[in-house]
């Protein structure tokens, strides 16, 4: 595990960002307002209009008292893999506003984002785009993560299509609400330190003011006896993995949400008769939203880095039946390989954050057994289990 | 015969001749062209996502068997109608030291002493390790539908293979042939089903990774 410490250099927007290839498009339909105050940071411009693109999630914003509540959310993409490995000191990372929704009296919101506003340094080769979403009311608010899918084949999601299911988010505002002001000259104020003459563009993340690379569990292999087991993780597999944001400067984190990230770079794993669980190294980086005491921990990029860890055995009970030889899976319509505490990123935070390693062609599981033996799974059949292990 | 005569003589034939040809252009589409997809996305599936590549390959040298059956699940995806299976088929397949001995289906609701297979020693299974009716493929039609409760009831395809020499061998993946609507459809199953042997080097490699079928 490594922490660097970058320097603490805020360059101006107009000299250092890096190119980014967005456009945006005028909105259009009937226009629609967001009530109250907009936060520091949010283009209150674009509030004006309603979101025309698909709808990406549907949740519930709850005020500080943790109850359903009115209010607005908006979505603002975060930079890809391939952008973040461009980084080495701290720069004003642009965070577009891709979207926003109002939420109704009861709480609910369906978040829609304008695929125009998304450009090449945001979107994911998978057709997905990570996102960072604020929510607040009139007195609060707060920061949520999750990853949306835009894009499937290359083309625009269908929007109409009922079958297709989008991520259930919660925000919980629970934080009081900092809110934007432009002064005479036309500067955002308003908890935000202006340093010198800066265009009139609302406020956002810079960082990475540290990183810290943690290891991440994508996954277990139990073989009983004289089993053997292994496992393949192969470039482009995708994980998603636990986002954790401080609103005392760091002082304490708590996990809200989560990022996806892919790597690179191909290991398989030995056979083995131990018991292993097996982890990727994965870089986290620190962020500060606005100049303020919101920091973020997001997922930055894959290193390359691969360990393994010994682990128990479990007992599964969804056997089956198996001749002597080698059995393999690499299988994406079943269950996900997930651990609520599988990034261990404490030694940075305090908190271990989550990871969800979904099998696909990429990830593959194999056991070698001698003699005649089960293989098990732990939620249901192996084709289809979270986990499996081989038992006599 | 008249040259009238000769002519409606020859204008039946050639109608009755063309007849034949749009027949049997009907039959060679609905049989030889029936309509291949993947696993997920037509009527009947197995895993219901065509990203699954699944693959268990039997060591004869550590098997008290020559024969084996390989299980693999398949389910109602879609549709109203029940698929009628009218055969299985390799969809590749690799060695020449292997034989295929038939195959089976049955239908069960999977409990302690009753659960899905990967493999077994021979073909058929005794019914100690497969207690349920056993049913030819052909002219079966599968009712249960694809589910993720590992105690629904589950429909199992049963595929017998017994070894004929060093070399080994098996199925890329499988084809299932079936019926559904009126229409004929290939299932293809990312499930290889194999024997090891000098064309098969699973069992023992470490390194070696599940075949895709192409």
């Amino acid at each position: 595990m490594v922490r660097t410490l970058a320097l603490v250099t805020c360059l101006s927007v107009a000299t250092l960002m890096l190119p980014i290839s967005a456009s945006a498009s005028a909105p259009q339909s009937v226009a629609q307002s967001a009530p109250g105050a907009v936060p520091m940071g949010i283009d209150g411009a674009s509030l004006k209009m309603q979101t025309v693109g698909p709808v990406v999630a549907t949740g519930k914003l709850l005020d500080a008292t943790g109850h359903a509540t009115a209010g607005s959310v908006a979505a603002m993409a975060l930079p890809n893999e391939e952008y973040n490995r461009k980084l080495t000191v701290p720069v004003r990372i642009p965070t577009p506003m891709v979207g926003w929704a109002a939420a109704g009296s009861n709480g609910v919101f369906s978040l829609r984002v304008n695929p125009s506003q998304i450009g090449l340094d945001y979107a994911r080769s998978d057709g997905t785009v990570n996102l960072i979403v604020l929510g607040w009311t009139t007195t609060s608010q707060a920061f949520t993560a999750f990853t949306a899918r835009v894009w499937s084949s290359g083309k625009l999601i269908d929007a109409s299509s009922a079958v297709r299911t989008v991520p259930a988010i919660t925000i919980n505002a629970s934080q009081p609400l900092v809110s934007a002001a432009i002064n005479a000259t036309g500067l955002q104020t308003g908890g935000a330190t202006v340093r010198g003459a800066q265009p009139a563009v609302p406020c956002g993340w810079v960082g990475p003011f540290s990183t810290y690379d943690a290891m991440t569990t994508i996954g277990k292999t139990e073989p009983w006896g004289a089993d053997t087991g292994w496992m393949v993780s192969q470039a482009s597999e995708s994980t998603t993995l636990g986002t954790a944001i401080s609103y005392n400067a760091g002082a304490t984190w708590g996990a809200n949400g989560s990022s996806t990230s892919s790597v690179a770079t191909t290991k398989t794993w030995p056979a083995d008769t131990n018991y292993k669980s097996y982890q990727r190294q994965m870089r986290y980086g620190k962020y500060q939203y606005c100049y303020s005491n919101t920091w973020g921990e997001f997922v930055m990029y894959g290193t390359g880095g691969y360990g393994s860890t010994a682990i128990g055995y479990q007992y599964y009970s969804h056997c089956a039946p198996l001749d002597p030889g080698t059995w393999s899976r690499s299988n994406s319509s079943g269950n996900h390989y997930t651990d609520s505490a599988g990034v261990n990123i404490k030694g940075a935070i305090g908190i271990n954050l989550s990871v969800d390693a979904n099998y696909d062609t990429t990830h593959t599981i194999s056991y070698t057994t001698a003699s005649y033996e089960q293989i098990c799974g732990d939620n249901n059949v192996p084709a289809y289990a979270s986990n499996v292990n081989t038992y006599i | 015969m008249t040259k009238r005569s000769r002519r409606l003589t020859l204008g039946a034939a050639l109608v009755a001749v063309l007849g034949m040809i749009v027949v049997l252009g009907l039959e060679s589409f609905g049989h030889s062209g029936a309509e291949s997809h993947a696993d997920g996305a037509g009527p009947l599936a197995s895993a219901n996502d065509p990203n699954e590549v699944l693959s268990d390959a039997v060591d004869p040298t550590r098997s008290h068997a020559g024969s084996w059956t390989f299980g693999m699940r398949l389910c109602v995806a879609s549709g109203d109608s029940r698929p009628v299976i009218e055969s299985v088929a390799p969809h590749q397949s690799v060695g020449g030291g292997y034989r295929f001995l038939g195959a089976l289906v049955r239908e069960f609701t999977p409990s302690s002493n009753d659960t899905p297979i990967i493999s077994v020693d021979y073909y058929p299974p005794s019914a100690t390790q497969v207690p349920d009716a056993l049913h030819d493929i052909s002219g079966y039609a599968v009712s249960t539908v694809c589910s993720t409760d590992p105690n629904a009831p589950y429909t199992e395809l049963l595929i017998g293979m017994m070894v004929t020499s060093g070399d080994g061998g098996g199925w890329h993946g499988v084809d299932v042939r079936y019926t559904s609507d009126g229409q004929h459809r290939v299932l293809v199953i990312n499930n290889s089903v194999l024997i090891c042997g000098n064309a098969v080097r699973q069992c023992g490699a470490s390194q070696t990774q599940p075949a895709l079928a192409s």
